[in-house]
């Protein structure tokens, strides 16, 4: 019988000033675990001046 | 692991007050090249500390370290970072140095630090049980000796006449 792998739940949030690149770090991290071959452009063009996003 | 992504302007501050809200870590994120306002470090660390909770584990991130780096940002970021005991990580979204690795350490730290908390506070309850027991005892004697005594004067009195 296969037993359930426990899983816990985190929330991180990402904060800092304005132009520092929280939205790039982010747009890099979901890209390397999702879609490796997305550019830097692509992602920085994707991230513009943010209000709160979650991924 | 969910990760939310807040505004960076002030006039956004209100709506960033709830992505705070149950928030297991946070990354502050300064920008490598760009030179830090007085007391910016400890303005974002309070910030957390105030909306997220002092539960909350903070990671230092310095941003852009692909670029010129200012020696002065790095060194402050790195002090800092030593002094209040949180990990750094100097990140390049452009190149991907250690973003998962950023990422990973602050859900290992929070997994580990919540371990550690669960383990102090066992250690706590433990002490506390120890101290009832201690009482419980400390009664029971007490109650053994109420008998072996003479329970009231009158019985006392009459012995001696």
């Amino acid at each position: 019988m296969e037993e359930d792998t426990p899983t816990i739940k985190l929330k991180i949030t990402v904060v800092g000033g304005p132009g520092v690149g929280k939205s790039c770090l982010v747009g890099a991290y979901s890209a390397l675990r999702t879609d490796r071959t997305k550019s830097f452009d692509q992602i920085s063009k994707e991230t513009q001046s943010t209000i709160g996003k979650f991924l | 692991m969910n990760v939310w992504d807040t505004a960076g302007q002030e006039k956004y501050q209100t709506i960033n007050k709830n992505l705070y809200l149950g928030a297991r870590g946070a990354m502050i994120c300064f920008d490598l090249t760009a030179k830090l306002e007085k007391d910016e470090l400890e303005f974002w660390r309070r910030k957390v500390a105030e909306y997220a909770g002092s539960k909350c584990r903070i990671m230092l991130i310095g941003t852009k370290s692909d670029s010129e780096v200012l020696p002065e940002t790095r060194e402050s970021l790195e002090k800092y970072a030593k002094s209040v005991d949180v990990p750094y990580f100097e990140t390049s979204a452009k190149t991907g140095i250690n973003v998962e690795e950023a990422f990973k350490t602050m859900a290992d730290e929070i997994i580990t630090k919540d371990a550690e908390d669960k383990r102090l506070k066992e250690a706590a309850m433990t002490e506390a049980e120890r101290e009832e027991e201690r009482k419980r005892i400390a009664e029971e004697r007490r109650e053994f000796y109420d008998i072996s005594l003479p329970k009231n004067d009158k019985v006392k009195n009459e012995k001696c006449v």
